[in-house]
């Protein structure tokens, strides 16, 4: 769990961020009174910080076709994963 | 970064508190390293968080935390003269587990670090070896004859073989 991860929505296609929040203490981001429509959920990976990843989002496509809709989407953070090989090969300081 | 491996020592057993881990590929030392729950043994398959360092030239990983999730037999070492093991084969093999066979102990030193050590030569070349304290050798055990007979260091080997010999 990991508060202050800015998450956005984007109009499809674009790279304009329509609605913006960070995450909270418990590391949820909550959107409410969304215009209906198409939206794209983006991750601004430089608040994520410098040693966690985004692993995995299970859907980036938000829909909203009438008042009642509701989304919960899961983004994943966790330490990169590497071989050994591949640790070796890293800059020291890598965590 | 996290890694998983299979250990290739338990942690601490080294009086500069190292331990080593591998995967099919390569193997890296790790460096203050505590566990996640019960301490692994060599040969349990665990994930490793650590930081990437460097010690003595070679990478590793610092500030270790090893979960160990499932055990197992400890990994076959790689077979290697004393000259091939004294520079790990330029790094390939650094932090590898690997067998010497025939290496007669030369020389008989001070404990360093809290550490047992004395060098082997199997004719190619010396190299120095630590045992794992209290097991292999005890650092208590009275000094070794300057010059023995021909004593075969062995580490532990699975399947047909000298298997695990001490010095002595």
């Amino acid at each position: 769990v990991l508060a202050g991860i800015k998450v956005g929505l984007v109009a499809p296609g674009t790279t304009d961020t329509l609605f913006a929040k960070s995450t909270d203490a418990s590391g949820n981001v909550i959107f409410t009174g969304l215009p209906l429509g198409d939206y794209t959920l983006v991750v601004d990976t430089n608040t994520v910080g410098d040693s966690v990843t985004v692993q995995k989002i299970d859907s980036t496509h938000v829909v909203l076709r009438n008042n009642a809709s509701q989304q919960q989407m899961f983004v994943r953070v966790g330490f990169p994963s590497a071989t050994v090989t591949e640790a070796r090969a890293l800059p020291a300081g890598t965590g | 970064v996290i890694v998983k491996g299979l250990m290739l020592t338990n942690l601490n057993v080294f009086g500069d508190s190292t331990a080593n881990v591998t995967d099919v590929a390569a193997a890296i030392r790790l460096t203050n390293a505590t566990s996640v729950g019960p301490q692994p043994s060599p040969g349990d398959s665990v994930r490793v968080l650590g930081t990437v360092a460097t010690r003595a030239g070679q990478p590793v990983l610092d500030s270790a935390r090893v979960t160990a999730f499932q055990a197992g037999p400890p990994p076959a070492p790689v077979d290697q003269t004393t000259l091939q093991a004294n520079t790990a084969e330029g790094g390939a093999h650094d932090a590898a587990l690997v067998f010497l066979n025939n290496a007669v102990i030369q020389t008989d030193t001070a404990t360093v670090n809290g550490d047992y050590t004395f060098s082997v030569d199997d004719g190619s070349g010396s190299v120095k070896v630590v045992p794992r304290s209290g097991r292999d050798l005890s650092p208590s055990a009275s000094s070794l004859p300057a010059r023995p007979s021909p004593v075969v260091v062995s580490w532990c080997r699975p399947g047909p073989g000298p298997g695990c010999s001490s010095p002595g």
